[in-house]
């Protein structure tokens, strides 16, 4: 039986062998793979637990305080609560340095999906403009991927950006919010329109609105953020589960996948690995697929290049969505009462047209958030009243508060890379090279930024809702966790690029299958595309 | 100004646990829950409040201030915010925050949303903000004096975080 060696557990790699096995391919996964911990208080909503769970405290804020966002800290309003640490926990043996963006990994069975918001928005023929193929080679395998995951959304204004495609489900009710904000857009559509290029519409959410096997129904615990304990976000780990119950499939946990080895005539023999006890293995494969997240997999192709004696390996090309927060207030529903047990992440999207004469590829995307459960410490202390008064009127303006999180599409750039530090000795002494992650933000991103800017606080303005001056935050680069470009997928025979099918050139057994083969980073959250191009290259070679 | 030193336990749980409710009364107009109160201190002796940068002499000095709670407490906690706004004070208002908005008494008088009209809503911020500048400007006959006599008394050193439970 034909058989091949996958890296990964994430978005990218979980549809990738789910095709590979429909295709009949034997497939052993190899992964770190941190595992989840158990739910607490499973059957509690947010408010319910805090009622009456009796380690509310630990759950919400860490046994160390570690969810305590402390005035002066670098956190965000949305902080990542502490169990879901296991999601980001780097790993020893994979050390970094960074200049420019701040990068986030993970070693967890299901990747970074496992805290993702679950906004899943197909790219459409404009900005896959330098891709080698159109939306037309992925449309199908959107299809699938929304059969396998569960897609929220319905066909609206934001469907002039956002392609339609099969098996889209009925979303969840709008929270109050949400609803007013849509009413509202409903009166003065043609004016955000045509004055300003901003269109609303349902966001498309991996979220399940009714159970089945192995996940419920969502059932508005409010605890999204905390980590969905009814699985009705969808994570990767779901399908792991899946393709855990097929004959042909393997999973390879607690073993981090160091470098390939290649003979001669480009044809990768075997990878190094290292066990979770720190001893190492080498495995033989017939074909290796990386699809371990950009970073991780840009790794593993440089320290084997290092390996085959290349001096100083460099992948140029990386890319990350700048993200911009604006929060607003809403006029129309100060004073009302906040629905706490209530879905909690964006349920509605902006859909920005660029500005005119430029590119359709310069599209500007965003998730609008209402808030309801949240933590209240980290919006109190952000205002400017002693925290008495603060808290008084952050109780005033709860239901009136929420955030909209704009995406700015991004190009490779060759001074943007992914290279290797081997001055801690690491080569001569076999031991472990520094990551090392180069980038800079391209000229001109401002005037991007504040155009769009201008616009959405004007769109919002017309909405009844106003953005409080001083509180727009520009977030890090890296902050997205969207990261692409390094070995992009192409139509000429250049070095460090894939073949149309993801396969490395210059190695006749190697393919990629993660956000690395990206030519191009459009604004939409790249996930659902991650998975639908994995599908696709495992049809194509497979 | 000077402190009780901070690695005498007992004295130290006593006085933590009764800033503890000072600030809870402050707050929210209460009193905290015995499980606030161990948490309270728990996160003063694994070291997380107290950070170098945060805790000279006037943040002690604003800290003793406001322990007396009242009008006190909202002096210090006014002046806090524009003068030391990641300063030991409001460190450990926001802990107590934190602290109470998850718990199973307390969290209730923190979610409360306090249903009115939007004009009573902007009425009170009116009031809110005309409130905070009084008091800014009453807490500075008090504190600028305050702050040149601690500038000139050298700092006590800051113990450091503690790794795991203690
Ligand atoms: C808070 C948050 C919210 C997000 N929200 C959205 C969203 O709403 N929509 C969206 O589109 N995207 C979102 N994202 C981004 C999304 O999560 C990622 O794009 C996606 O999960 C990447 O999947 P991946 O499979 O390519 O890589 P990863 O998720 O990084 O998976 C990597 C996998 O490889 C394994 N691995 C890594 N290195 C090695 C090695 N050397 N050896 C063996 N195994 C290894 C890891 O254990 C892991 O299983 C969000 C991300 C975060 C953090
Ligand atoms: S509201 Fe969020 S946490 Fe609750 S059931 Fe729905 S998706 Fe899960």
């Amino acid at each position: 039986m034909k058989s091949l060696t996958l890296v990964g557990s994430g978005a990218s790699a979980v549809h990738f062998a789910e095709t590979a096995l429909e295709r009949g391919w034997r497939v052993t996964l190899l992964d770190v793979g941190r595992a989840r911990p158990e739910h607490v208080g499973p059957e509690l909503s947010f408010a319910g637990l805090k009622r009456s769970h009796p380690r509310a405290s630990e759950y919400f804020l860490g046994p160390r305080f570690e969810g305590v966002l402390f005035p002066g800290a670098a956190g965000e309003y949305y902080g990542f609560p502490p169990h879901r640490e296991y999601v980001f926990a780097g790993h020893a043996g994979q050390p970094w340095r960074a200049e420019g963006l701040e990068p986030l990994f993970s070693f967890a069975r299901g990747g970074l999906a496992e805290a993702w918001t679950g906004a899943v928005f197909p790219f459409r023929d404009e900005e896959l403009v330098d891709w080698p193929f159109g939306h037309d080679r992925l449309a199908p395998h959107y299809d699938t991927v929304a059969r396998r995951i569960g897609v929220m959304g319905v066909e609206d204004d934001l469907a002039a950006f956002v392609p339609l495609h099969a098996h889209l489900e009925q979303p969840l009710d709008l929270d109050p919010h949400s609803r007013r904000l849509a009413e509202r857009y409903g009166q003065v559509r043609g004016r955000l329109h045509g004055e300003l290029g901003v269109y609303l519409g349902r966001s498309r959410a991996a979220v399940l609105g009714s159970a089945r096997p192995g996940r419920g129904a969502c059932e508005k615990k409010g605890r999204c953020l905390w980590g969905c304990p009814n699985d009705s976000i969808y994570s990767p780990l779901h399908s792991l589960r899946e393709l855990e119950a097929h004959p042909e499939f393997q999973y390879r946990s607690g073993v981090l996948v160091q470098s390939f080895e290649v003979e001669d005539g480009g044809r990768v023999t075997a990878v190094h690995l290292r066990r979770a006890d720190g001893t190492r293995e080498r495995l033989p494969v017939e074909r290796l697929v990386l699809a371990a997240g950009t970073l991780s997999s840009g790794r593993i192709v440089l320290e084997s290049l290092a390996r085959a004696g290349e001096p100083a390996p460099r992948l140029g090309g990386l890319m990350d969505n700048r993200q911009v927060l604006v929060p607003f207030v809403n006029l129309s529903m100060l004073g009302s009462p906040v629905e706490y047990e209530s879905y909690q992440y964006h349920q509605l999207a902006l859909g920005i047209t660029p500005p005119p004469g430029r590119s359709g590829r310069e599209y500007v995307h965003g998730l609008v958030t209402t808030l309801k459960s949240a933590l209240i410490h980290p919006i109190a202390q952000s205002v400017p009243f002693d925290l008495r008064s603060a808290l008084g009127l952050v109780r005033e303006v709860h239901a009136a508060l929420g955030l909209v999180n704009l995406n700015f599409h991004d190009t490779r750039r060759p001074g943007n890379a992914l290279e290797l530090d081997f001055s801690g000795g690491g080569r001569e002494r076999g031991g472990e090279s520094r990551l090392v992650i180069r980038y800079e933000p391209e000229p001109g991103e401002g005037a991007r930024i504040a155009d769009a800017l201008g616009r959405v606080k004007r769109a919002l303005w017309r909405l009844s809702c106003v953005v409080p001056p001083g509180m727009v935050h520009v977030r890090p680069m890296g902050a997205s966790v969207h990261y692409a470009g390094t070995l992009p997928m192409s139509r000429t025979e250049e070095p460090r690029t894939t073949t149309e099918s993801g396969r490395l050139r210059g190695f006749a057994n190697l393919w990629l299958a993660d956000g690395s083969t990206f030519p191009f980073l459009p604004a939409k959250n790249l996930t659902f595309t991650l998975m639908a191009n994995a599908s696709r290259l495992a049809c194509e070679d497979f | 100004m000077a402190e009780a030193p901070t690695d005498s336990p007992a004295l130290d749980r006593e006085l933590l646990r009764r800033e503890c409710v000072a600030w809870t009364r402050h707050l929210l107009g209460v009193a905290p829950s015995p499980a606030v109160l161990e948490r309270y201190v728990d996160a003063h002796r694994l070291g997380v409040v107290e950070t170098p940068g945060s805790s000279g002499n006037f943040d002690r000095a604003l800290v003793r201030l406001a322990r007396g709670g009242g009008l006190s407490a909202r002096l210090c906690d006014v002046h806090g915010r524009l003068f030391r706004p990641a300063g030991l004070l409001r460190r450990k208002l926001v802990l107590t925050l934190a602290l109470l908005e998850v718990d199973a008494a307390a969290h209730a008088h923190v979610d409360e949303s306090r249903g009115s009209s939007a004009l009573g809503v902007l009425a009170g911020l009116a009031g809110r903000a005309c409130l905070f500048v009084l008091l800014l400007l009453l807490g500075l006959f008090v504190f600028l004096p305050l702050r040149l006599l601690c500038a000139f008394t050298p700092s006590p050193a800051v113990p450091p975080a503690r790794k795991g439970a203690p």
